[in-house]
């Protein structure tokens, strides 16, 4: 696992986390947090949307440097929530995690410029791919 | 071991239910995770524990990453690390995150003895339960 032996070069930077299983919300928050990200939780992609708006994405001051969610979720789901960042023209990097992501999924979310990690994943991968869309948006 | 919170974390069901009934035995208050993001959730969100008991190899993170992340974030709980797996690398990683590491299999006597080590000393002595009776109990399960 690369969490705390990679250089924190992302120190106090933003995730924004979707997540409707608390306990993989938990374990993906705990290792973002462990390596040095700020995170923001929400249950599932209306939440996540609801704390962008709050912090003003779209506007002047971005909630978010990235967001990490799952496909498969209540309410807004996590392509919808991708659709909906996109249609209010933000551009802010999306990391997506699905196990059970089929062609036209995968097809979207490349089309909307989002990356994305098959469950299950290993902590160390995800971390890469966050550390890579973070890149991206440098 | 009366007013002591035990958290057990172990892929395995038998496992864990014989885990439960040994701390339950010695008055001890068990709770389970079933893998590594459960047990993730239990340490971030439902603490504190007086001691974890955690398998190495889990679903979704290994008892060991878990620790890490924990102890990254400022969760000094006492861990002990079960493992039938345990080469110098498990043990040496354990050892830097302050856990304990105890070899699978073993009888429930030995995991008695250690947790008393593990826990603040009010907690393992208050309504101790004595010896284990020679049951069930005394023997891990086989398969896990």
């Amino acid at each position: 696992m690369q969490a705390l032996s990679l250089p924190q070069r992302y120190a106090h930077k933003r995730v924004l986390l979707a997540e409707d299983d608390p306990d993989m919300r938990a374990l993906i928050a705990m290792a973002l947090r462990a390596d040095g990200y700020e995170v923001a939780e929400a249950r599932d992609g209306g939440e996540a949307l609801e704390l962008l708006r709050g912090a003003g994405m779209g506007g002047v001051a971005p909630a978010a440097d990235l967001v990490v969610s799952d496909i498969q979720m209540p309410r807004v789901n996590g392509l919808e929530l991708l659709e909906r960042l996109r249609a209010g023209r933000v551009g802010i990097p999306v990391v997506l995690v699905s196990a059970f992501a089929d062609t036209a999924v995968r097809c979207e979310a490349r089309r909307l410029g989002a990356m994305l990690l098959d469950k299950p994943f290993d902590l160390g991968d995800l971390l890469a791919v966050v550390s890579e869309a973070m890149e991206v948006r440098r | 071991m009366k007013f002591a919170r035990v958290l057990v974390a172990d892929d395995n069901r038998e496992m864990r239910s014989w885990l439960r009934e040994i701390f339950e035995a010695q008055r001890a208050t068990v709770e389970e995770a079933h893998s590594g993001a459960e047990l993730a959730r239990r340490l971030m969100h439902e603490g504190p524990f007086d001691l974890v008991v955690g398998d190495v190899r889990m679903s979704w993170a290994t008892g060991l990453q878990v620790l890490e992340m924990a102890r990254a974030a400022g969760n000094a709980v006492p861990f002990l690390v079960i493992t039938g797996f345990a080469d110098e690398a498990v043990r040496e990683r354990a050892r830097q995150l302050g856990a304990e590491l105890m070899e699978k299999p073993f009888e429930a006597e030995q995991l008695v003895e250690r947790a008393r080590r593990m826990l603040p000393p009010l907690l393992a002595r208050v309504g101790a339960a004595g010896p284990l009776a020679p049951s069930r109990l005394a023997r891990q399960p086989t398969g896990s």
